[in-house]
């Protein structure tokens, strides 16, 4: 039943998809806004498919229906409830399916805000673009991904459940998700990119009427990766948080393009300039999303992560290429109307700032996808296997960091067009003298180290240049100073900061000891005394814990080992003890066997590392804080001049 | 032509040569394979972290010329010196590599041990094996984890145990005892 619901559900979509753009298509060819409009109505039938299908799944999840191969392979009548429905984002089949879900949930979106707008061909080519992109992942769910493949279970047949590593923390269940509505929603940006491209309409306007779109998928995306990160420091148990794993790199790509072309596009809608690279951005950031998903699925790549299943990586090739060649093919078409009206008059101004913050974002970026073909590209001009490990990612990251974080503060003292050296120096002073208290409380504290101490003295730099320019917007517009784009900004820059002061000094200056225990025997770990006081086992439905209490320093913390019941596997389930200044994480390795006897615990202790998430929350809200029009006055310009572009775009 | 369109057609060719080059990539399959034990050990060949080389091919081959008394078992430990199960099970190991295994008729059997890097570098195993000891062959597996992947380790510590025969003996997932490690060995 929840088979036949849930495949028609998608052929739904497919259909829905295909007509919805042909619709739009023959009104733009016989000039008819009524067919439009039509056209634009089955974006909701497009969603309604993936909501029913998505239904469907869940429904089949949650009352473990193993007629449907894919909760017969990864669901289990022991998995707890909430797991149960993340189950749908804990493999191939289903993530498609989220995909899908939330694409069409876009589409749905878009098709309804620009419903009064559809006289314009940039908003119906955009929604042509979406539906084509949306039928895509329809197609890719009948063919090979297919959530809904029939299965026929023996009697008394139960499910292996997720990989146990994916069932035994909250954030399994809003990572994915989340992460994907950053990585989908650039489609939002792209098929209007592409609209503009089409239409010939290459001016700003395309740039305003995304320009949330692009925000919000950012801030997503963003926040999608930092709770990824939190999850592996919180599950696994050593202190980690990040391993440059393809994966990964895969999530960070598209989120690299993506915050070089927030920033460009300031350079665009100012000036005019940058035209090309900010089209070129946005379809490099939609081409990332495609290319890691192929990376990370088609298993090219070896990886304990990258779980190649089925057919599915030369669709995604194919789709790459084809959407790439249609992006190549347009830019050429229009490169005459790319040309910018202008040139940047001197490296020192804010469109100069913003161009070395897109080579350097542009770097990182090439870096970190080179280092993840690189095996690929090595092995077919020489025939034999190496791997690029996180000692290539750090050293090539690093330096573009710090000059990241050395822009962060430079540019946002920078006027446009140019600076004169005066100027600068008044309005670097303060930033300047608190990237060196920033570098004086570090050594004063007992950080060592040129490159930590390199990188405590940038962050201060641009900590306090972000703090400046907020001080001196509440200084104007009170309470209005906090929103707006650039003062939005300045707080996600804020959060920049935390997240690196956070990445650097977790990083630096780690410290790892395991320690031996019997029931009542004390040890001191970094000042701290740590006492291992009782044990005890829990036996749940699909697991049983061994939990065991440690006093450190007064507080109690209950790190346990989890034996998943299917599969053997064991899971250790590390606690934290977070304060602001340090974070010491303690894993159970060994339990006891019996009441009385010895465990063995890891202790890892990182200084700042809370930051890293404090950091993630703050970019989040700046990014909201960002999307709030700063003054009434600003929007009615931006209006305006949108009404002016789009006059003068119909006129030519 | 303008310096613009010749970019991008140098691009479209890069971009040509970078789809052509995913798209002739063998995949791999890193399908998990759970039924490991009883049938024949991927083979594999890797450097060790002092610049030798370990083939399994080899050591199995050498196998067939000799009598089973001298045939060679070989145990697979998988490591990473940022794993603690890893410190817990090293004095096993040790043991294991200096006691040997010995048959139920009390023989000394001839065994191998060759641990294989699970995500980690070469700085970290060098120190990990300083501060624990050890001197048996230890294999880079770096980054790929091909090794691992064939084995369907999914993390570390685990152990293989092949017989001289060239069959899975034992997996053994989570620290190993001596005990555990040794118990069937026959020759």
């Amino acid at each position: 039943m929840n088979l036949v619901i849930g495949s028609m559900g998608v052929v739904l979509t497919l259909a829905a998809s295909l007509t919805g753009s042909l619709t739009i298509v023959a009104g733009l060819k016989k000039s008819r806004e009524r067919l439009r409009a039509v056209g634009a109505k089955y974006a909701w039938v497009a969603f309604a498919g993936m909501a029913i299908s998505t239904f469907a799944m869940q429904r089949a999840l949650v009352t473990r229906d193993f007629s449907i191969k894919y909760v017969a392979e990864q669901g289990s009548s022991l998995t707890p409830p909430l797991y149960n429905v993340a189950t749908m984002w804990s493999a191939l089949e289903g993530s498609i399916l989220l995909w899908g879900l939330v694409l069409a949930g876009y589409l749905a979106i878009v098709a309804k805000k620009f419903s009064n707008r559809l006289s314009d061909p940039m908003v119906s080519w955009a929604l042509v673009t979406m539906f084509m992109v949306t039928a895509f992942f329809a197609l890719l769910m009948l063919g090979p991904a297919n959530p809904f493949q029939s299965f026929d279970p023996p009697v008394g047949y139960d499910g292996p459940g997720p990989n146990p590593l994916l069932q035994n923390h909250i954030l399994v269940a809003f990572h994915p998700p989340i992460l994907y509505l950053g990585y989908v929603g650039f489609t939002v940006p792209f098929a209007f990119a592409i609209a503009a491209l089409i239409t010939g309409r290459l001016g700003e306007g395309w740039l305003l009427i995304t320009r949330r779109w692009t925000l919000f998928s950012w801030a997503c995306l963003t926040f999608g990766i930092i709770l990824g990160a939190w999850w592996a420091y919180d599950v696994l148990g050593w202190g980690g948080y990040w391993g440059w794993d393809p994966v990964e790199n895969a999530s960070l790509l598209p989120w690299l393009t993506g915050t070089a072309f927030l920033h460009s596009v300031l350079a665009q809608e100012r000036r005019g300039l940058l035209r090309v690279w900010n089209l070129s951005l946005v379809c490099s950031t939609f081409l990332l999303t495609i290319l890691g998903t192929f990376i990370t699925r088609s298993g090219i790549i070896a990886s304990v992560h990258a779980f190649s299943e089925g057919g599915i990586g030369p669709w995604l090739l194919w789709f790459f290429s084809l959407v790439l060649l249609v992006v190549l093919a347009l830019i050429f078409w229009r490169g005459d109307r790319l040309r910018s009206q202008g040139g940047i008059d001197s490296a020192l101004s804010r469109e100069g700032a913003f161009l070395a913050n897109n080579l350097a974002f542009g770097a990182f970026a090439f870096v970190i996808l080179l280092g993840t073909i690189f095996p690929l590209i090595v092995e077919a001009t020489q025939d034999r296997q190496i791997s690029v490990g996180a000692p290539y990612f750090e050293k090539m990251s690093m330096p573009i960091g710090f000059v990241i974080l050395f822009l962060m503060a430079i540019a946002p003292v920078l006027p446009w067009r140019k600076a004169g050296a005066e100027l600068l120096r008044d309005r670097l002073e303060w930033p300047a003298w608190g990237g060196a208290l920033s570098l004086v409380i570090a050594v004063l504290v007992g950080a060592r180290g040129l490159i930590p101490l390199l990188g405590f003295g940038f962050a201060g730099f641009a900590g306090t240049s972000a703090i400046r320019h907020l001080a001196l917007s509440i200084r104007r517009n009170k309470m209005r100073g906090f929103v707006g784009r650039s003062n939005g900004g300045m707080i996600v820059h804020l959060g920049v900061v935390m997240l690196s002061l956070g990445l650097i000094a977790s990083s630096s200056y780690v410290s790892q000891s395991s320690f031996t225990l019997d029931p009542g025997e004390t040890v001191t770990f970094g000042g701290a005394d740590i006492t291992y006081e009782s044990s005890e086992q829990i036996v749940y439905s699909n697991r049983i814990q061994e939990k065991v209490q440690i006093r450190i320093d007064g507080d109690i913390l209950q790190p346990s080992i989890e034996r998943f019941t299917a599969s053997g596997q064991l899971v250790p389930s590390p606690t934290t003890k977070t304060s602001s200044t340090k974070d010491i994480q303690i894993a159970l390795l060994d339990p006891p066997e019996e009441d009385d006897q010895s465990i063995v615990i890891q202790i890892t202790e990182q200084p700042l590392l809370v930051w890293i998430w404090v950091g993630g929350f703050v970019m989040l809200f700046g990014s909201a804080l960002s999307a709030i029009p700063s003054t009434k006055r600003k929007q009615t310009v931006v209006m305006e001049k949108e009404s002016s572009v789009h006059a003068e775009e119909i006129e030519r | 032509m303008s310096l613009g369109k010749s970019g991008l057609i140098l691009f479209a060719v890069v971009s040509i040569g970078f789809v052509v080059l995913l798209a002739t990539r063998g995949t791999q399959s890193n399908q998990p394979n759970f039924d490991l034990v009883g049938q024949p050990a991927p083979l594999f060949q890797a450097e060790t972290v002092n610049g030798g080389e370990f083939d399994l091919e080899d050591v199995l081959i050498a196998n067939r010329a000799l009598i089973p008394k001298d045939q060679v078992w070989v145990a697979v430990n998988f490591f990473a010196s940022w794993c603690t199960g890893c410190i817990i099970e090293h004095d096993e190991l040790l043991a294991f590599h200096n006691e040997g295994a010995f048959s139920s008729n009390g023989v000394k059997c001839n065994t191998k041990l060759v641990s294989v890097a699970f995500n980690d570098n070469k700085k970290d195993i060098d120190r990990f094996f300083d501060k624990y000891g050890g001197d048996w062959q230890v294999l880079l597996d770096e980054g790929t984890n091909r090794v691992a992947i064939n084995y369907s380790v999914m993390t570390a510590p685990e152990t293989v145990l092949i017989a001289p025969n060239g069959l899975v003996a034992k997996k053994i997932v989570g620290p190993i005892t001596y005990e555990k490690l040794v118990a069937g060995i026959e020759c």
